[in-house]
């Protein structure tokens, strides 16, 4: 355990001072702020705007510290050989696997917390400071369990860029292949929708059979993403949420143990 | 016991599509205990394929390579093994001292092994007022020195070095010798590459000379010297 602690630490160490980390800490920080008054340029419910802006903005860094860095971090340590002071000593290659992907959902998490802080000060001042003609109801509850699966979500995320990671010899092509498995994934439940309504009765059904294929076997992030129904109050239900959680939890440890096999069969020349 | 058994490993990289290059072709070779082993052989002999099939980064595509008679691949094989790579690149953000205690506590030492350790090594090694320091500003002789301090942190019985002297200047190769010299006194085992002659005709028990993958001589190293300059002109004809 406290070999995995020790590769996590530096994993985190490291992360921290990218400077590439920080500028977009920082960048999406601003945007988090400025999310109220960017806002009251819109039409429509502002407050509604507010949330929309400041939750897509978490999920912007999460989505970047969690697929840029992790590829980018790893292949560092390949392409650098700095991973031959660490994989010769008496470590296994799993352990180097999980005290890579502890370090990376630290500091994904720790950047999250920063800027939701940002965020939940920024949509408290800009809700007692606004006059509203009907006084708006914010759910605060709700905007902690969205950032708790956005959470959930992020090490999803970092899970499939070390799985591809684990065998890719380049970060590029690794970043490219999570980036696309993202937007495939958050979009599933989406396109299910639209093959199941009028409109997929036009499609083929080899088609229909690949997407079936791809929905059952790339990992559902539209599930653990919350945003609407925090922004629009609805109503969640626990063993829903449960039943997302231990999902998104069986996949990532697969994922991990299959990046782990993966990489233990892997040469480091 | 032997620390080091090569039995029979052979290992070919690919090169493109149709291509492959054999790095090491029927390697078969021992290290006793207590030894002071040098492996030489011009850039590209395998050297440090070699090598890097003793610390499990590579796997043979034949034969068996062991430590201590545990399977290379095991990590436990490398428990009682420092190893100091050719030309390391470093963590850049951590200093001399936070490396070390990475290193160490990676061989599983306890916080109280761990500091009494980490400052006598780097003492040890001549660069202690570096401790503090980003390991981005070690110029490559400190480097180099901080890998050797950090391979002897868990007091291994066995010490693999992969041109150990290489980018040194003459004080800090002088440095290096006389260390390996005193960790030999101390009853540790090193095995040891270089491309340099002299570098293992100094110090070592017992020499094995490695030429496009092959092993050409083991023994003394008093008489290599004949054998070398046949097999290097050999290669340049």
């Amino acid at each position: 355990m406290r070999k995995l602690m020790s590769i996590a630490r530096v994993t985190f160490k490291e992360g921290i001072r990218e400077r590439v980390f920080l500028g977009v800490l920082i960048f999406s920080a601003l945007i988090l702020l400025s999310s109220g008054f960017v806002a009251d340029l819109s039409i429509g419910n502002i407050l509604k705007v507010t949330q929309d802006i400041g939750l897509s903005g978490l999920s912007f860094l999460g989505l970047f510290i969690a697929i840029f860095l992790s590829t980018s971090l790893i292949a560092k340590d390949i392409d650098k050989k700095t991973i031959y002071l660490v994989v010769s000593k008496p470590i296994a290659r799993w352990q180097y696997i999980l005290g890579k992907f502890l370090g990376l959902s630290a500091l994904t998490s720790f950047a999250l917390v920063i800027d939701f802080l940002v965020f939940m000060i920024s949509l408290f001042y800009f809700y007692k400071t606004t006059t509203f003609i009907h006084t708006p109801h914010i759910a605060w509850v709700k905007h902690l369990l969205a950032f708790f699966f956005l959470n959930i979500k992020m090490f999803l995320l970092i899970a499939i860029a070390i799985f591809f990671s684990s065998f890719c010899s380049s970060s590029l092509i690794s970043f490219f292949f999570s980036f696309m498995i993202y937007l495939v994934s958050a979009n599933l439940q989406n396109v299910k929708i639209i093959l199941s309504s009028n409109i997929g009765e036009n499609i083929s059904p080899n088609l229909k059979a690949i997407f079936n294929i791809a929905y059952y076997l790339l990992p559902n992030l539209s599930l653990l993403d919350l945003k609407q129904a925090t922004v629009h109050n609805l109503p969640l239900k626990g063993s829903n949420l449960m039943l997302i959680l231990i999902y998104a939890l069986s996949y990532t440890i697969a994922l991990l143990l299959i990046s782990s096999f993966i990489f233990s069969k892997r040469e480091l020349n | 016991m032997a620390v080091i058994v090569l039995k029979e490993v052979f290992k070919t990289y690919k090169k493109g599509l149709r291509q492959s290059i054999e790095a090491v072709k029927d390697l078969n070779f021992t290290v006793e205990k207590k030894e002071i082993f040098g492996f030489v052989g011009p850039n590209g002999a395998g050297k440090s394929t070699t090598i890097k099939i003793l610390m499990g980064l590579l796997f043979p595509d034949k034969g068996e390579a062991r430590l201590f008679d545990i399977r290379c691949d095991d990590p436990v094989a490398r428990k009682n093994v420092g190893f100091v790579p050719e030309q390391p690149v470093l963590y850049d953000h951590l200093t001399g001292e936070e490396f070390l205690c990475f290193a160490a506590e990676l061989y599983g030492l306890s916080q109280k092994e761990i500091m009494s350790k980490v400052w006598k090594l780097l003492e040890l090694v001549g660069i202690k007022e570096a401790g503090k320091w980003k390991l981005r500003s070690y110029s490559k002789g400190m480097q180099q020195r901080l890998v050797i301090a950090h391979a002897l942190l868990a007091d291994p019985e066995l010490i693999i070095m992969d041109e150990p002297l290489s980018g040194l200047d003459p004080i800090g190769r002088m440095e290096i010798i006389n260390l390996i010299d005193s960790l030999k006194k101390q009853g540790k085992t090193i095995f040891f590459s270089s491309h340099i002659l002299h570098d293992v005709e100094t110090i070592c028990d017992r020499v094995a000379l490695l030429i496009r993958g092959e092993l050409k001589f083991i023994g003394k190293p008093q008489n290599i010297e004949e054998t070398f300059r046949r097999e290097l002109q050999k290669c340049v004809s």
